[in-house]
């Protein structure tokens, strides 16, 4: 069991599964077209990549299990006194902000693809300038991110958001014709 | 040389100032790239006289490619996948407070490649496009290999982990129609995959996305503002690494000469050369050396001279951008081939001139500009981040037209922050993601010729560039067995 913890190990078994994965799918894919010419097969390039996936996952076995061997021999030279635990005290990170940045952008993403607000146009002269999804969306996400981070300042909190999801929408709807969300 | 002075009057110059302000604008947004500029500029110059197109195209060319550097030392976003080799040692420099340094240096090199490339391209186009012509399908399929090889050893601490992100960028180029009969693979019935993935939103979402998630991931939600170290640069320092410089803007011309391998490969195996020439930089690679930066940037601006060699002597284009001056030169009536430098010279020397000059707006765009935008890292990063997000939308989106792409991007953002937790570096993946069309295509070619022969084996590996080709990826991937690496070490 304590091989499992192993972090090559285990990626040593996830990228054996990803090969023989993609090996099963390319005979399978190879087995049911009509072209049974290898060298003309779209399937040749993939059992290539399969194969140095799976030589690589032993190589990360391999490693693995060379690393389980050292920390075992390790634990046995190590005191009583500084226990095991010692060793497994890792500096780790923050997950849930992580977890809520990916979730808001996410929902950035979602509300993209499903709110559809009207287009505004404004004209001053002969120049004019749209908003619409994009912008709308852009500017509450940009406040919701911001705020989320620990900006607190009215001052920075309002006018970024808005001048950057100007600038953008200027800069790529306006003036370079490029599509926006 | 005459004839290039003839071009210096004001228009010309304008136009190729113009040019080089759009390309500085382009090549530094990530999604907005060199090609797709360039190809905006060919409907625009379409009743413009030839040398007028080329004079502005050439500023955008020259410059866009620049000007990726400007993102990928600021935001760790590179503007194209050849800057991706500029963000291993430029970011970690502007993490430092250098990243003024890193950006001056950035530009010296950067001028210094192009013009290397481009007296290349003056002086040697026709030796280059008979070394290029040379290369069979077999010896591109091995460069390609051989740049996946020295990657995954220049940017990981653990040689398998390098070669497996490259596995995965692989896999991932796998999705779509396939490039030689057009057999969906992988795609599993989904439209939107049918095209492939397209390596603007991968680049954005591995390297931007993921950094602002490793960004939360390490401070948190406590502010963290990077300060910016007041420094003088001289020129006199800077030009320290000239010997390197040359040694990599030659690498680079080659490999630019040389149709579909383009600037990542040139990049990643100068990059490569740097660290085994220069054995003891002042601050290590990958944690903020100049030498890095000095090599990625020579190399990857000495392609632009190397990629017009066989676009104006055999009428191959070496990149996507060559592509379409291509296609400005058949709308302007002109034919690019063996013949075009002796039948076509006003337009070559038009071509020169409008680069050289581009080289002169880069260095001056370059160092007006680098002092102003980069103090964008003494934003907060509570501030930065968002900000940073909505361009990695903005970007993923401008390049298809797809809402499909920021999806992928945000896809791409997590497994590269996931690939950074457990130590896998992400430009192999880019590298794979880029080059696995031609990898594939070039592979099967050899196999079918190889089949047709009398001796499959000699068809495949008798020619001498496969054998050198050959040996230097065994030799690379020999070097970095750790039994192997241990005896050489000693």
């Amino acid at each position: 069991m304590n091989r499992l913890k192993n972090n090559a190990i285990q990626e040593g078994i996830f990228f054996l599964l990803i090969g023989g994965t993609l090996l099963g799918y390319s005979l399978e894919s190879y087995g049911k077209s009509f072209n049974k010419d290898w060298s003309q097969s779209p399937y040749l390039f993939p059992i290539l990549v399969a194969g140095a996936f799976m030589l690589l996952s032993v190589s990360l076995l391999a490693n693995g299990m060379r690393q389980v061997q050292a920390e075992a021999a390790r634990l046995v030279s190590l005191a009583p006194q500084d226990g095991p635990t010692a060793l497994l005290k890792k500096k780790g990170g923050a997950w849930l902000p992580v977890v809520i940045v990916l979730g808001m952008s996410l929902l950035y993403y979602a509300s993209m693809a499903v709110l559809q607000f009207p287009y505004i146009t404004f004209g001053i002269l002969a120049w004019s300038f749209t908003i619409s999804t994009f912008e709308i969306v852009t500017f509450v996400y940009l406040v919701a991110m911001m705020l989320y981070l620990g900006v607190r300042k009215l001052l920075i909190l309002i006018p970024v958001p808005l001048v950057t999801t100007l600038f953008l929408s200027i800069a790529f709807r306006a003036l370079l014709h490029v599509l926006l969300p | 040389m005459a004839e290039m002075l003839s071009f210096i009057d004001p228009q010309f110059i304008l136009l190729v100032f113009l040019g080089s302000v759009a390309g500085l604008f382009v090549g530094s947004i990530p999604g907005l790239s060199v090609s797709m500029a360039t190809a905006l500029l060919v409907s625009i110059t379409y009743t413009w006289q030839t040398t007028d197109a080329l004079a502005m195209i050439m500023g955008v060319y020259v410059v866009g490619v620049f000007s990726g550097a400007v993102s990928a030392i600021l935001i760790n976003i590179p503007g194209a996948p050849s800057s991706v080799v500029t963000t291993l040692d430029g970011y970690p420099m502007s993490k430092k407070g250098e990243s003024y340094k890193a950006l001056y240096y950035a530009t010296i090199y950067s001028f210094i490649g192009s013009v290397f490339g481009l007296v290349a391209l003056a002086l040697l186009a026709e030796p280059v496009s008979r070394i290029a012509l040379q290369f069979r399908p077999m010896d591109y399929f091995l460069l390609a290999l051989f740049g996946l090889a020295t990657v995954g050893s220049v940017t990981a601490k653990d040689y398998t982990k390098g070669l497996i992100s490259a596995a995965i960028g692989l896999a991932i180029s796998l999705i779509g129609l396939d490039p030689l009969v057009g057999t969906p693979r992988l795609t599993f019935g989904v439209h939107d995959l049918m095209a492939g993935i397209s390596t603007v939103p991968a680049l954005v979402g591995l390297f931007g996305f993921a950094e602002v998630l490793s960004v939360v991931y390490d401070s948190g939600l406590n502010q963290v503002v990077l300060t910016m170290e007041k420094q003088t640069v001289r020129l006199k320092d800077t030009l320290k690494h000239w010997k390197l410089s040359m040694y990599t803007s030659a690498i680079g011309t080659v490999i630019g000469a040389l149709p579909g391998a383009g600037g990542p490969v040139a990049a990643f195996l100068s990059y490569n050369e740097a660290k085994r020439l220069v054995k003891n930089p002042e601050v290590p690679f990958g944690e903020g050396a100049v030498e890095g930066i000095v090599a990625s940037e020579s190399a990857n601006n000495a392609c632009i001279g190397g990629a017009l060699i066989p676009m104006l002597t055999l009428a191959v284009p070496g990149d996507a951008v060559t592509a379409i001056i291509l296609s400005v030169f058949y709308v302007h009536g002109l034919k690019p081939g063996p013949m075009f430098i002796r039948e076509s010279m006003s337009s070559f020397h038009a071509i020169l001139a409008a680069g050289f000059i581009a080289c002169g707006a880069l260095l001056l765009l370059g160092l007006l500009v680098a002092p102003k935008i980069s103090k964008i890292i003494s934003v907060p990063k509570n501030i930065l981040l968002p900000l940073v997000s909505v361009l990695c939308v903005v970007g993923s989106f401008a390049c298809n037209n797809r809402l499909f792409d920021v999806g992928l991007m945000f896809l791409f953002g997590l497994l590269g922050f996931v690939m950074r937790r457990r130590g896998y570096p992400a430009a192999p993946l880019v590298l794979a993601l880029v080059l696995g069309k031609m990898m594939d295509s070039n592979f099967r070619r050899a196999v079918s010729l190889a089949t047709a022969a009398d001796s499959p084996v000699a068809s495949l590996f008798g020619h001498p560039i496969t054998i050198v080709l050959l040996v230097c990826t065994l030799g690379m991937i020999v070097s970095n067995v750790p039994v192997f690496k241990k005896k050489l070490n000693r």
